[in-house]
């Protein structure tokens, strides 16, 4: 494009001389903006100030946001039920007779008292443990995630504090009731059931104590009931090798009642068991009450028995406990009763008979012959409770 | 630079730094701001030779020029769109060209009111179609068609006619001037108002 300058140049100022093209008086406005510069210059710092605090914002937020590797688990002192599992969430985990402790997502760490069962459950930054026995005692770290202690259908939430949850299996009450007692040491937690019931504990004006209890489920109907009769006709083929002098009174409530192995002796007839509540992987110490009792979230066998082992004929499931009891979670387990005349809660058997006890989830779902009975095999009156 | 300054070199070479964009090619709009941009930019550069502020000819005026081109170009550049050239080397090229005519033919030296001077008593002397058309298109500001309907004569014809006024005009002011005269198509003279057309 070519241009004529001289001629807008005349083109320009004959606008000007003519048409009165002449600019509106700038002055104001650019010493507006001249006084405006000068205001910003003189606080500069200011700016440089505001544009720090942003950046040291944006490069906190960036460092609390910025995704980041998430820690697995890590425990001390804990086990698989399960010796062929490893430990992950949905894993069933025990201690054993020494405390354990478990960091979950590097801002919850429990302290898990010994014989103490439960599951690892939630996710990312809502860890939770599923508290089946026993006794946890957690510090979570505030504004970092959730944590969530289930215990059937109670739920303790907490964002940040200090707390223990333990459960007792309380087999004598009726019904049998599982108890959870939460205690707040510092801040404060949220206690849930099921049923939308929701307790605060600990906090202002909160007691730092909460006792639940929960109803367990009765057992399906599975056991068999044999008539005295025939208990009274049993033989027994064989007495059982490592059947102690007495019978322990540690035989949980879920080894269910047979026939007494002595034809003279009559059928015990049921006992009321006492209220006396023990943690769930302790050692039943209720006395041979309650023959019908359904089974109850106890774990551990009789002490002594022998030869037990899986149903499939391996020994995966079994843990052999220190004080000599076996427990199990899920599974079936096959197992010599011990010696004659022993009525651990009632139960009636007769040596040498071998029963399979079947748990799932802790519970005793059904008990009957592992064979055909040499002699009666009875686990249990009827309507005994 | 103070605020006392500023003033000064604004209500000094406000009108000149207008006309220049506007000579330049920006539309009258586009010329008041960048003006302002001009002054503001001064202002902040605190380098204006502030010795001859207050004259409208000299080293702050020419100093201003060279700021209101180059912010003429940065417009031009970020509008994409201008009337001298789409070429962004050939656009400084004329804006370039375009300040050494204004240095030379209207300043020569000094701050181009003999040549306004002398431009305004050549137009004292426009007579008939000329006078006609000048006034029509400067002073009353008709369109070119509009001129043409008046006038009974095709819009092409007015822009020509036009053209030889403003022509006729800037050999007037060169021989006012003394600079010489631009010839004419019939090889007279107009600053003696020879033109084609006839300026009286």
């Amino acid at each position: 494009m070519s241009r004529d300058h001289g001629d807008a140049l005349l083109d320009q100022l004959l606008h000007e001389l003519l048409g009165n093209d002449r600019p509106r008086d700038m002055t104001a406005r650019v010493l507006t903006r001249a006084a405006l510069f000068d205001r910003a210059r003189r606080h500069w710092w200011i700016g440089a100030g505001a544009a720090v605090a942003a950046l040291l914002v944006l490069g906190v937020t960036l460092f609390v946001v910025w995704p980041r590797e998430y820690p697995e688990p890590e425990e001390t002192g804990i086990a698989t039920v399960d010796p062929g599992e490893q430990i992950e969430r949905g894993t069933e985990l025990q201690t054993g007779a020494q405390k354990g402790t478990l960091d979950l997502g590097g801002y919850v760490h429990v302290d898990v008292d010994p014989h103490t069962q439960f599951m690892i459950k939630g996710k990312r930054l809502q860890e939770a443990v599923a508290l089946d026995a026993g006794r946890i005692e957690a510090a979570v770290t505030k504004k970092k995630g959730t944590f969530d202690v289930m215990v059937g259908r109670v739920d303790v939430h907490v964002t940040g504090t200090h707390f223990s949850v333990q459960v007792e299996v309380d087999d004598a009450a009726n019904p049998p009731v599982k108890r959870v007692m939460v205690n707040v040491s510092e801040g404060a937690v949220q206690v849930t059931d099921t049923t939308g019931a929701v307790s605060a504990v600990g906090g202002e004006g909160n007691p730092s104590d909460l006792k639940l209890e929960i109803p367990l489920p009765r057992p399906p109907a599975t056991t068999t009931h044999a008539p005295e009769t025939q208990v009274a006709t049993a033989s027994a083929p064989a007495p059982v090798a490592t059947a102690p002098a007495t019978v322990p009174a540690t035989v949980p409530a879920n080894v269910l009642p047979r026939s007494s192995p002595t034809p003279a002796t009559p059928p015990e007839p049921p006992a009321t068991r006492p209220a006396t509540s023990r943690p769930t992987t302790a050692p039943a110490t209720a006395p041979a009450t309650a023959a019908s009792a359904p089974a109850a979230n106890v774990r551990a066998l009789p002490p002594l028995v022998s030869n037990a082992k899986m149903a499939d004929g391996s020994s995966q499931g079994i843990v052999i406990e220190r004080n000599g009891n076996y427990s199990l979670i899920n599974g079936s387990l096959v197992f010599d009763l011990p010696k004659p005349d022993a009525r651990p809660n009632g139960i009636h058997y007769l040596p040498g008979d071998s029963v399979t006890v079947t748990w799932s989830k802790g519970v005793v779902t059904k008990v009957e012959p592992a064979k055909p009975p040499a002699g009666i095999m009875n686990v249990g009156p009827p309507n005994a409770r | 630079m103070t605020h006392e300054q500023l003033e000064l070199l604004i209500r000094t070479h406000q009108a000149m730094v207008y006309r220049y964009l506007r000579y330049m090619g920006a539309a009258a709009d586009v010329a008041e701001d960048v003006a302002q941009e001009t002054f503001f930019a001064a202002y902040k550069s605190g380098s204006v030779p502030m010795e001859d502020a207050g004259v409208e000819g000299g080293r702050c005026a020419a100093w201003l020029r060279g700021v209101a081109r180059n912010q003429l170009l940065m417009y031009f550049r970020k509008a994409r769109s201008n009337p001298v050239s789409a070429d962004p080397m050939l656009l400084e090229q004329a804006l370039q060209e375009a300040d050494e005519l204004w240095a030379t033919e209207l300043l020569r030296g000094g701050d181009g009111f003999d040549y306004v001077e002398a431009l305004q008593k050549c137009l004292a002397r426009l007579q008939g179609q000329q006078r006609q058309v000048v006034d029509m298109f400067y002073a009353e500001e008709y369109s070119r068609a509009q001129i043409a309907e008046t006038m009974k004569m095709s819009e092409d014809g007015i822009k020509s006619l036009l053209r030889r006024v403003r022509t006729a005009l800037r050999n007037c002011v060169q021989t006012r001037l003394g600079g010489g005269s631009r010839k004419t198509k019939r090889g007279g003279e107009d600053g003696g108002l020879g033109v084609e057309g006839g300026l009286a």
